[in-house]
């Protein structure tokens, strides 16, 4: 018995029963895997030498630093105390620790390198004009995101390097205008980098900053899907 | 005819105004809840060694006052670790005599001023004053700004190597 035609199949999928060849292509055509490329796109615009699939990249490599920093999380607590000692731990005892650090460490370096050169990309393409620049500020955005997550990440194994150089980091924050200060107390949790600063970078390593960053790459996803057949000749491409 | 805003009008507005309105207090008393806590840095009158065991020619390193402490002339000044550049922690320098900052390499003198490095101003520092038993009482409450660079008041040049 297939699995559609069993109550649980029927609840699953509620597409109807593709009976003719109609039907089965209109399976095909409506199935969202098929299609993560809009539904009409230029021929030219899927060879790899126009995007160099760097968008791709990076989803891909996000993928790849959620899975790995998830892994990684069951073995790690925020604390001064044991920050360092887990990082250890995990390098030496947890099984495939060492592996998954360093995919999430080298997947953290690649996701900055292939965002960067998606924005070059897109710029260089003029892509950014009108009628595209909505989408653009969402990169914008979401490239702030990517840099906060790999500065926040970079506190965590609380060795001599992360410490000094989030010190750094957090004093610049001090050089901005008006609110410079206020955004480094809040940031530092205290007058120095301790446990409250840990703790912090944490929440946003691991939570505040993925959400937001999925929630723009949705919009980001949904946005180049929606403009694919847009206009251009008036800058927007390659005019 | 122009009858102004109308009710359906007024209520849109409303709901705007008040979504705002929610947001700015949202974001107002996030930023308040998350600044630091009181006393959760250095504060208050911190008392460190006897006023006669600062010697004159290197400097003490006070772990509880984040201060280093060294005698110029007759007077005993204590010099804030928080390099003015970018906060890193300044450390002392034994075979140099000098104040070496190790992320961007600023230099002081003994007396915290200036001498070399991207660092704005001379090391920062803290009022000094001996107790009645001669005991010497940091006051971390408040900083003094180092003075501007370019202004040494004592003659000592490095003596050796620097550490870094």
């Amino acid at each position: 018995m297939k699995l559609r035609e069993t109550t649980i199949g029927r609840s699953l999928f509620r597409s109807p029963d593709r009976e003719t060849e109609r039907d089965q292509a209109a399976g095909h055509w409506s199935n969202f895997l098929l299609h993560l490329y809009p539904v009409k796109v230029r021929r030219r615009e899927l060879h790899f030498s126009f995007s160099w699939y760097l968008g791709v990249t990076s989803v891909v490599l996000l993928g790849s630093l959620v899975v790995s920093g998830v892994y990684l999380m069951f073995f790690y607590v925020p604390s001064p105390s044991s920050a360092y000692g887990d990082i250890q731990t995990i390098q030496t005892q947890v099984a495939f620790g060492q592996f998954i650090r360093n995919v999430h460490r080298w997947s953290a370096h690649l996701m900055v390198l292939a965002v960067a050169a998606h924005m070059a990309r897109v710029f260089y393409r003029g892509a950014y004009k009108s009628p595209r620049e909505f989408n653009w500020v969402i990169g914008v955005m979401l490239l702030v995101l990517t840099l906060l997550l790999s500065f926040t990440g970079y506190l965590l194994p609380w060795d001599q390097l992360a410490y000094w150089a989030v010190t750094v980091g957090t004093s610049m924050a001090d050089f901005v205008p008006i609110i410079g200060g206020g955004a480094r107390d809040v940031l530092l949790g205290s007058d120095q980098v301790g446990a409250a600063t840990l703790l912090r970078f944490y929440v946003l390593h691991v939570a505040l900053l993925p959400l937001l960053m999925v929630g723009l790459l949705m919009v980001h996803l949904w946005r180049w899907r929606k403009d694919a057949m847009l206009d251009q000749t008036d800058g927007g491409g390659e005019a | 005819m122009n009858r102004g805003v109308d009710r359906r009008e007024f209520l849109s507005r409303g709901w705007k105004a008040g979504v705002v309105m929610i947001g700015c207090a949202g974001a107002w008393t996030s930023w308040d809840l998350l600044r630091p806590l009181p006393g959760s840095g250095l504060s208050g009158v911190i008392k460190t060694v006897a006023g006669d065991e600062v010697p004159a020619d290197t400097a003490v390193y006070v772990r509880t006052a984040h201060t280093y402490l060294t005698r110029i002339g007759d007077e005993v000044v204590a010099l804030w670790q928080k390099c003015p550049h970018l906060g890193c922690r300044v450390s002392w320098c034994d075979n140099s005599g000098e104040f070496e900052c190790a992320c961007h390499g600023s230099k002081f003198n003994r007396a915290g001023e200036h001498r070399s490095g991207p660092a704005p101003r001379g090391m920062d520092r803290f009022a000094v004053t001996v107790n009645a038993d001669g005991i010497v009482e940091v006051d971390t409450g408040a900083v003094i700004q180092g003075p501007p660079p370019g202004s040494e008041t004592i003659d000592e040049p490095p003596r050796g190597e620097s550490c870094s």
